[in-house]
């Protein structure tokens, strides 16, 4: 129930932060996926069960908060979170460079995604501009995890010294 | 010595005020240049608008998208043209009681049926994966070139006639060499953008800016 509670504290947070001032730190097109950072996030630290339902909800509302057609987020949130939550059980990322590194893979996957999407919906050229942007707006994300994770940290450890274990 | 501490005090103070209000100022002006920007394109239309401020951004960024407050309960409805005054900036892709969201003009999802102005060249205009938008399947003998102002057509139903879409950057044939393409840049700077002009009920064709066809 902690967790819960806490990933949809935190969830709602970034929500708000993503759609409204991210764009004006830096431009719109390379802002940072901090709600794919979150679910890697939940992934490397929350169980199962209340972490898969998490990055369902919210890529369902990442979904109507962007143009993506309905399902594109739940789907790649929840495989971002199982894929994290493997890694951290065969090699342990306790480092900045492991979340960076898993971050920056997570969304360059999701990019492709997208981009693969887009591109079979319509006349949308694949060129290099394309991978460049994927690959800067990982790079991007990858970086902005080196902050947000100790954050979270922090906030998960006082969340949990005030609520307690259980 | 304390009434001169006291004094340096309250000019600290006053001097902080006096910024503040020097930004609240200037904030304020900006805001009603671009109001007053926005009535005079009201002026212009002749079917009913809706002046809407920009209230959020697509959360991820990997669609183009921004959210606009107003919605269905003042009749804003999915496929509005939304406008300012430098140009088109996308149509409304759905909306709940208060909010909609606008998909922009360089989202790949998005396309509309477009005219250079000077050579009257017909095109359908979509977004891209690029800063640029794409005029494609315009006829190989058009004489279309860098510079050209592109304008809404009215052929598609949605787009009132006339709405400045952008310039041509570079004009090259399509892969297959059927038809000539055009790279688009926008006349609208999308960060700019604070408050837009939702045009709520428009026939298509209409030409919002008599004479500017004209100026071949």
């Amino acid at each position: 129930m902690r967790e819960i509670i806490f990933l949809t504290a935190v969830g709602t947070a970034t929500l708000v932060l993503q759609t409204t001032s991210m764009g004006f730190m830096v431009p719109a097109a390379y802002k940072p996926d901090l709600i794919l950072a979150l679910v890697v996030w939940a992934g490397l630290r929350a169980k199962y069960l209340p972490g898969v339902g998490f990055a369902f909800i919210i890529g369902m509302c990442v979904d109507k908060l962007s143009g993506s057609p309905t399902g594109l987020f739940p789907l790649m949130y929840c495989l971002a979170f199982v894929a994290s939550g493997y890694v951290q059980s065969v090699v342990s990322i306790d480092d900045p460079v492991g979340w960076a590194l898993t971050v920056f893979l997570a969304c360059a996957v999701a990019g492709c995604f997208v981009l693969i999407i887009r591109w079979l919906a319509g006349p949308v050229g694949l060129g290099l501009n394309s991978v460049l942007w994927m690959v800067a707006k990982s790079l991007v994300t990858g970086g902005a995890a080196l902050a947000l994770f100790p954050c979270l940290d922090k906030a998960w450890a006082g969340y949990s010294r005030i609520i307690g274990e259980r | 010595m304390t009434g001169l501490r006291e004094e340096n005090r309250a000019l600290k103070q006053q001097i902080r005020r006096l910024v503040q209000e020097k930004a609240d100022l200037l904030n304020n002006e900006e805001e009603n240049r671009r109001l007053r920007k926005l009535l005079n394109l009201k002026a212009k239309h002749e079917f009913p608008t809706l002046v809407a401020q920009v209230i959020g951004e697509d959360a991820t960024g990997w669609y183009r998208t921004i959210f606009i407050n107003q919605g269905t309960d003042a009749g804003v409805k999915p496929d509005m043209p939304v406008t300012i005054a430098e140009g088109l900036v996308g149509r409304v892709v759905n909306s709940s009681a208060d909010v909609s969201r606008v998909l922009l003009l360089t989202d790949p999802n998005f396309s509309a049926d477009c005219r250079v102005v000077r050579t009257r060249d017909r095109g359908v205009m979509t977004g891209s994966l690029d800063r640029f938008c794409v005029l494609r399947y315009v006829g190989l003998k058009s004489e279309m070139r860098p510079g050209d102002e592109v304008v809404t057509s009215g052929m598609d139903g949605i787009f009132p006639r006339g709405l400045p879409v952008g310039r041509v950057e570079s004009v090259q044939p399509s892969d297959q060499g059927l038809f000539l393409e055009a790279r688009i840049v926008p006349a609208v700077g999308f960060s700019e953008v604070e408050e837009v002009l939702v045009i709520l009920g428009q026939q298509g064709g209409f030409d919002i800016r008599p004479g500017l066809e004209d100026n071949r």
